[in-house]
């Protein structure tokens, strides 16, 4: 482990709070935060969390770092995220194993965790290049109508432990080509591996002559979080996490007239018809359920499936759910490592007493195993006799509810009657009705799939969901639009003053 | 003994406490959401939950802690 942490510059205690390669800021009246590995329980490392001291000194630094990245083209702006993808190349295997080491989940997705990082850094570069505004015709003579997309400001970022990197990046990549600097709050059950990415967005900031643009702060979101929605120097807030909290944010930043963009919680369900290859199927869901120890804003957590193929389909899941071994999730042939903390174990029991008191039976799991450890639980298979209360509610734990249709407008109408609405699938191989699925009456999740699982995104795309699961996206497609700020111009190249709509003014 | 307040945060509750979660959340109080910790105070949790005895419930947190502890 010492090897490890010494690869990406962790040390036993770490300030919690930086702006560049030779600004790392303490407050010795920081609160310490220790970092256990949730596989045993033992302490990493420690950090000094940022206090509202460190916060204004990181706050200035990427403020008035702002005024000068706004300033570079944007494709140069790429070629300094193009380096950070490098850098994240050369280190991507120990930045993987961190993540599972902080977090939890197995070492082939925390690797592939980085690989998005990587990922979204060679599409932030192609886009540097692609941030395209419309032309627009007037109807004027002798008028340019067009709209610009220029830089928004420091944009504060504010992640959840379950991807503790990828989401950064997510953000990061795409705000920097975009002009904007970056306040980043981590997770404060993932602190270790904020330090070590701004370490590795140090040194390509140190390359190019450069601070401010990717900055950290590690705090308690009583102190540190509600001092970043609730400040104007930040135009944006990129939120992930659950809708509680989410209500939180966009409440207080939209009082402001700031703008969020909100990634909240998920309720995604697979809906498998009667005619679906349930091989394809099974192994979906196993991935989609099991994998992150069910930890995943995509985890799939309800299984609405035809009735002709229920009592198969769910023989199939359990001996799925059997041959998957629990463990240490550094070890290459565990499929689940433990959950994020002790509190989620406790929130995994009492929402499973729930499912018991409003008619569900568990049919497989629903056992803590201390044997392997305190933050170990079995993945849990719920049979519900219909979608009650707390199938409504996600709870962020390896709990898989099994519900029964007899027709597709019914499948649909259980489909969409949770309040979240991220990610979304069908199996089934009729044309017809997957179409239908993907149709206006059809899925209402931001995210909406056939023949392939409710997790597992590809950075190209879109992210974000509808309802409670607060409508933002971030990532690809135009998400970068959400990072600037439009302006419609028109330039009149006549020697006229000719008004729109005909008005004549004085004439 | 109290160990919990109504000023207590609900992140410093989670951390130090985690088998509140449990208990709370069995009397309909949910203080994580998405396997982290809601911001702010036990006092603006409960408010917003709309717990009425606010006090009797701290109470009985308490009592269970020291009961599980020993």
């Amino acid at each position: 482990m010492k090897a490890l942490l010494e690869k990406l510059q962790i040390k036993e205690l770490n300030s919690g709070a930086c702006s560049g390669p030779d600004d790392w800021y303490e407050d010795t009246e920081g609160p310490e935060l220790v970092s256990y590995n949730p596989a045993d329980g033992k302490p990493i490392a420690k950090i000094i969390q940022a206090t509202e001291k460190t916060f204004e000194q990181v706050v200035v630094q990427a403020t008035e770092a702002f005024k000068s990245w706004r300033m570079l083209p944007a494709p140069r702006r790429g070629s300094v995220v193009r380096d950070l993808g490098q850098a994240l190349r050369d280190l991507k295997e120990p930045l993987g194993e961190l993540v599972t080491l902080e977090m939890g989940k197995i070492k082939v997705e925390g690797v592939g965790e980085v690989q998005e990082m990587i990922d979204i850094c060679d599409f932030s570069l192609g886009l540097s290049r692609q941030l395209y505004g419309l032309t627009i015709q007037s109807e004027r003579p002798k008028h340019r109508m067009f709209e610009q997309w220029h830089p928004l400001g420091p944009v504060g970022v504010i992640t959840a432990f379950n991807f503790p990197v990828a989401v950064w990046s997510w953000n990061s990549a795409i705000a920097a080509v975009c002009g904007d600097t970056v306040v980043w709050k981590p997770s404060s059950e993932t602190p270790l591996t904020g330090v070590a990415v701004q370490n590795i967005a140090n040194r390509v900031m140190a390359d190019h002559g450069l601070k401010g643009i990717f900055n950290l702060l590690i705090g308690r979101g009583a102190v540190v979080g509600e001092k970043m929605i609730n400040d104007k120097r930040i135009p944006l807030i990129s939120f992930t996490g659950s809708t509680k909290m989410g209500q939180r944010v966009a409440e207080v930043v939209a009082r402001r007239f700031g703008r969020t963009i909100l990634e909240l919680g998920g309720n995604n369900a697979i809906i498998v018809v009667g005619d679906a290859d349930l091989e394809m199927t099974v192994r979906t869901i196993l991935f989609g359920a099991v994998g992150t120890s069910g930890q995943r804003c995509t985890t799939t957590r309800r299984i609405i499936m035809h009735k002709s193929i229920a009592a198969e389909l769910t023989e199939r899941i359990i001996k799925g759910y059997e041959q998957v071994p629990i463990g240490n999730p550094m070890e290459e042939e565990i499929l689940m490592g433990p959950v994020v903390n002790k509190a989620a174990v406790e929130d995994m029991i009492a929402a499973l007493e729930k499912a018991k008191e409003q008619g569900g039976e568990i049919i497989y799991g629903g056992n803590r195993l201390p044997e392997k450890g305190e933050q170990f639980v079995e993945p849990t298979i719920v049979k519900m006799p219909a979608q009650t209360e707390i199938v409504h509610e996600e709870t962020f734990a390896p709990i898989l509810y099994l519900l029964e249709y007899e027709n597709i407008d019914e499948a649909i109408r259980l489909h969409n009657e949770v309040p979240q609405g991220l990610s979304s699938a069908i199996f089934t191989t009729n044309l017809l009705t997957a179409e239908k699925f993907l149709s206006y009456e059809g899925s209402d999740c931001g995210i909406a799939n056939v023949n392939i699982g409710t997790s597992g995104a590809e950075i190209g795309g879109a992210f974000g969901g509808e309802k409670e699961t607060g409508g933002g996206r971030e990532s690809g497609s135009d998400a970068w639009k959400g990072y600037m700020r439009r302006q419609t111009n028109t330039v009149n190249w006549s020697k006229e003053l000719p008004l729109a709509q005909g008005i004549k003014f004085g004439d | 003994m109290s160990y919990i307040t109504l000023d207590t945060t609900i992140e410093e509750l989670v951390e130090q406490f985690p088998e509140a979660v449990g208990f709370l959340t069995q009397r309909n109080v949910r203080c994580m959401r998405c396997g982290e910790p809601l911001w702010g105070t036990l006092r603006e949790l409960f408010r917003k939950d709309g717990i009425m005895n606010p006090h009797s419930l701290v109470d009985a947190l308490n009592e269970f802690i020291e009961e599980g502890r020993g």
